[in-house]
């Protein structure tokens, strides 16, 4: 038995230096025993013609289940998802969270089953969708099932915590930080970026400095800042993240900006009937229509329909403009 | 030379400890096979494997599970770590079990040979390419479905058949337009060669305008500079389609900019002109129409504001009706003037009015399209001298149909007569008489809003129950005929209850009622099963505890089964199902225990149904390439023509 088992090592190896050493064990009877070519042709031909249309016996079924759940997330896991729009499955779902979704229920159905690969899989799914404390969560539930898992598990959970330190909220620490903890956290961001730079993790960590920098202008808004250092830090994260899948969304912030700013002067120069003041009116309508003629041509990105609904809009109010400047 | 062989301790005794044997040598690099023969230690190695396979010879059928298991697990893991070395090695080693020995299949090697591919170091257009192919032999229809249209997503791989379905319809059209014309011209129809040159100007010389499926390429294209992974030859053919798209699409727009500022100096409105060709010259520094216009425009200004010191700047109706208002009230003896306070009002529903009656006559003349040059140029070749008696005939007949539609529903400008009747009821209490109340609720009614209709008839205490009564008949109608592709849920159960409620009497009720007894009637979402999905998944629906007699769906009509084979997931924990059309919806509460079980379940059956729906789709495609067209009544010709590709995705609406 050992011989025939080397042999047929021996045999794979031609094609495959990697091979299980279970090789030949899967058969209903003796995998063992060597079959005649006669038996060898009959059984690719029922591969070819008899079991495309059988079933999967149902006790293989889960099994089945995982490995598509692992090909659609293993297809798309080399995505750029800093510079491309994440993938949709079949659902036209977001494929990573459809996909945690499913491996949710799949875990229902087969709870403490293959549990280090589904940890794994959904570890992946949170890295690409850049949760990283969840990743680095799901990274250290990875057993040691499998060695190579187990190991690359260890790696990743690493770099994940090292990931969410890096981008760890400006507030975490107080007063550590001193009296500018935006300041630090966007220069941590930036090292991080500079860190990672060339390895498997550039992406994620531009799409963390990017969310980072989207945050802070968030907190901008809708905080007692002044607009102009609104509109200096949606300029800059414009210039920052120039290649990013949202770039579209930063513009279309910066032009609601400044629809808003002309609609604030035109309110200013109905009651002060001042040139002065529709001419800055005009100015802001000018930057706003700019942005969004450029976002209105941005084919294939959600905001080019709003872009293309704020310039009529725009335009009513142009005309605005246009009266009071004659 | 490292060990090849070792032994590594997971699952096959127990689920969580045992057996799982992989070959390899002690480190994370895979050794080639090359040291099997050589290596010192294979002998005392070789000893496990021994006791190994004795074990297998005691429990035959349950090993060969594990084993496989264990062998899936493995390729599992391999994939995710990204050794597509072992992966494939699993494969081959898979195939070549069930290749010599038929009762070993498992129905999984396909599944393997998919994370073999995905596993691989090829592009990712390659990788979309082979799962197409690899899909067709999945046996698992979710898995089938899934990747495919996965496949189908991936960038690289859909610019790729973009760009060919393209090609193809390009050439097939041209084909398919030979053969029309070689057929018209053979019927005596020799004009249709000067049409098939008016088509083929406007094709040589790209006029129209960038199609969706041109700009989806340049999107794809786009996609593919900035994904640094494309190969130098993707990139090349990405930026010449991107860049003579964009071209192209700059010209339209520049275009369309051009005429903006022409109409805007023909309608006496330099400003605005001004703003535009400022505003264009700043865009499009490097088309010095705009600065030039511009410079003219700026030149004419000082003259414009001397012949017309105060540009006429166009009227709101507000304004219009205030004017007409202040010229009556001029017009008019003092004695009068108490009592036209509310003339303003009634002023603007006669703009209103005025300017519904324009547009749809407007509609009625022209259409809501502009003159097409393309059209009428076919038109032209086509007819020769007696073009314009076509062009006149055909406009004709375009009335008569677009006045057959109006004469059905006419929304042009009721909105904003809706607005001014509201305006001056608002305004001026008791203005209105009961002739304007009963148009308000007639232009109510044009819109759909038969409930603001019969609000404006109540509220005004207007009694034509007749008319109420028509209002409220078709408000259940459309309500019915929403509610028809409307899924079982919340929506749906709400507004079919409400016709039964509050519109009792109508004809629609008894509709609503109809409906409403194919569903369960509860107001959250359902999820339609088919019976056949939970027979074959019987095993896993029992461990998931499910509570539904097996005799309503074991497809033996001698116990009965349940209606059309379908039964409906509640998600809140309920099964809902009923035997005949006419027998009322049973509830089957399951266990709370179970529910989060029988959810992830029941979501693994709605998979199987989306996978379903889309095969059906695809099914749906024709598969033949030809198919005859036209007929031999008025067009007087049948030709076979080559089915072009579709070119359709549900993503097209960003391409817009």
């Amino acid at each position: 038995m050992t011989g025939d088992l080397r042999r047929r090592l021996i045999k794979v190896d031609r094609t495959q230096p990697w091979i299980p050493a279970f090789a030949g064990m899967t058969g209903r009877r003796s995998g063992m025993t060597r079959s005649g070519a006669g038996i060898t042709v009959f059984g690719a031909f029922l591969l070819l013609f008899g079991c495309a249309t059988t079933p999967t016996p149902e006790r293989n079924r889960p099994v089945e289940s995982l490995a598509t759940i692992i090909s659609e997330v293993n297809l798309e896991r080399d995505r750029d998802i800093y510079r491309l729009p994440y993938p949709r499955d079949a659902e036209g779902r977001n494929l990573f969270e459809g996909a945690l979704e499913r491996l949710d229920d799949w875990e229902r159905l087969h709870p403490q089953e293959m549990d280090s690969v589904v940890a794994f899989t959904r570890a992946l799914c949170h890295e690409k969708l850049a949760e990283v404390e969840e990743a680095r969560q799901e990274y250290a539930l990875v057993g040691g099932g499998d060695p190579s898992l187990a190991k690359e598990a260890d790696r990743r959970e690493k770099l994940m915590q090292d990931l969410a330190h890096l981008f760890r909220p400006p507030l975490d620490l107080g007063g550590q930080e001193g009296a500018f903890p935006l300041e630090a956290a966007r220069s941590r961001a930036e090292r991080a970026v500079e860190k990672y730079k060339g390895t498997e993790w550039e992406e994620l960590a531009l799409v963390l400095a990017e969310k980072q920098a989207e945050e802070e202008c968030l907190r901008l808004r809708s905080g007692r800042a002044s607009s102009l250092d609104y509109r200096n830090v949606l300029e800059e994260t414009i210039l920052r993240f120039p290649d990013s899948k949202n770039i579209y969304r930063h513009k279309m912030r910066l032009g609601l900006y400044y629809e808003d700013q002309m609609r604030e002067w035109i309110a200013q120069a109905q009651v002060t009937r001042d040139r002065e003041t529709w001419e800055l009116a005009r100015d802001s309508y000018d930057k706003a229509a700019r942005i969004y003629l450029e976002v209105s041509r941005a084919d294939g990105y959600p905001e080019k329909r709003e872009a293309q609904a704020r310039q009529a809009v725009l335009e009513e109010m142009a005309r605005k403009i246009d009266n009071g400047l004659r | 030379m490292k060990p090849t062989l070792r032994l590594i301790g997971t699952t096959l005794l127990s689920r969580s400890r045992g057996f799982n044997l992989i070959l390899g040598n002690g480190d994370e690099s895979p050794t080639p096979m090359r040291g099997v023969r050589d290596h010192p230690t294979r002998k005392r190695r070789a000893l496990p494997i021994l006791l190994w396979l004795a074990f297998l010879a005691g429990t035959p059928v349950r090993a060969e599970d594990e084993v496989l298991s264990a062998m899936l697990r493995d390729a599992l893991a391999a994939s995710l770590v990204g050794d597509s070395t072992r992966i494939a090695s699993i494969h081959a080693v898979l195939a070549e079990d069930e290749s010599e020995d038929a009762a070993s299949w498992s129905g999984l090697l396909d599944d393997v040979a998919t994370l073999d591919i995905v596993s691989s170091s090829d592009t990712r257009q390659e990788k979309a390419r082979k799962l197409r192919n690899q899909a067709k032999e999945l046996n698992d229809p979710v898995a089938r479905e899934r990747l495919s249209a996965l496949a189908d997503r991936v960038e690289s791989y859909r610019l790729d058949d973009l760009i060919k379905k393209r090609r193809w319809n390009r050439v097939s059209g041209v084909v398919n337009r030979a053969i029309k014309t070689t057929s018209e011209v053979a019927t005596g129809q020799p004009r249709a060669l000067a049409v098939a040159g008016v088509d083929t100007v406007y094709a040589v010389t790209g006029r129209g305008a960038p199609t969706t499926v041109d700009r989806k390429i340049a999107y794809l294209a786009q996609l593919q500079e900035l994904n640094e992974t494309a190969s130098p030859e993707d990139l090349a053919k990405a930026r010449d389609i991107a860049s003579k798209l964009e071209e192209k699409s700059t010209r339209h727009l520049i275009e369309d900019w051009k005429d903006r500022i022409l109409l805007a100096e023909e309608e006496g409105d330099p400003v605005r002109a001004e703003r535009l060709a400022g505003l264009a010259s700043e865009i499009w520094p490097e088309e010095i129409w705009f600065a030039e216009r511009l410079g003219e425009i700026q030149a004419r200004a000082p003259q414009a504001q001397m012949e017309t010191p105060v540009a006429a700047a166009p009227l709101t109706r507000e304004e219009r009706a205030r004017i007409e208002l202040l010229s009556r009230e001029l017009a008019r003896p003092p004695v009068r003037v108490e009592t036209v306070s509310d003339t303003p009002s009634r002023s603007l529903i006669a703009t209103a009015n005025d300017e519904r009656r324009s547009k749809t006559l407007d509609y009625l003349i022209f259409g809501d399209t502009r003159f097409e040059t393309h059209r009428a140029a076919r038109t032209v070749a086509a007819q020769g001298a007696g073009a314009p008696a076509t062009l006149g005939i055909l406009q004709g007949f375009e009335t008569v149909v677009r006045g057959a539609s109006l004469f059905f529903k006419n929304e042009l400008g009721a909105k904003e007569a809706i607005e001014a009747y509201a305006y001056a009821d608002r305004s001026n209490p008791g203005t209105l008489t009961e002739k304007d109340y009963l148009k308000w609720a007639d232009l109510c009614a044009e819109v759909e809003d038969y409930a603001g209709a019969i609000e404006v008839l109540e509220s005004a205490g207007v009694e034509d129950s007749r008319r109420v009564e028509k209002y409220r008949s078709k408000w259940a109608d459309s309500i019915v005929k929403r509610c028809k592709d409307l899924p079982p849920g919340k929506d749906r159960f709400g507004a079919l209850q409400f016709v039964l409620d509050e519109l009792k009497g109508a004809k629609g009720a008894r509709k609503a009622e109809t409906l409403l007894a194919e569903t369960p009637s509860v107001d959250r979402p359902l999820v339609l099963i088919e019976t056949k999905d939970l027979r074959d998944r019987e095993a896993q629906a029992m461990e998931a505890g499910l509570r539904f007699d097996r005799g309503w769906w074991d497809k033996d009509p001698a116990n009965g089964e349940v209606e059309k084979d379908q039964f409906y997931w509640d998600p809140q924990g309920s099964v809902w199902y009923r035997v005949e059309k006419k027998s009322p919806w049973r509830c089957v509460r399951q266990s709370e225990e179970s529910l989060p079980r029988l959810s992830a379940f029941f979501a693994a059956l709605e998979e199987i149904s989306v996978a379903r729906s889309l095969a059906e789709k695809r099914r749906g495609q024709p598969v033949f390439p030809i198919e005859i067209e036209g007929g031999l009544g008025s067009e007087n010709y049948l030709v076979p023509k080559i089915v072009e590709r579709d070119i359709r995705s549900d993503d097209d609406w960003l391409f817009e």
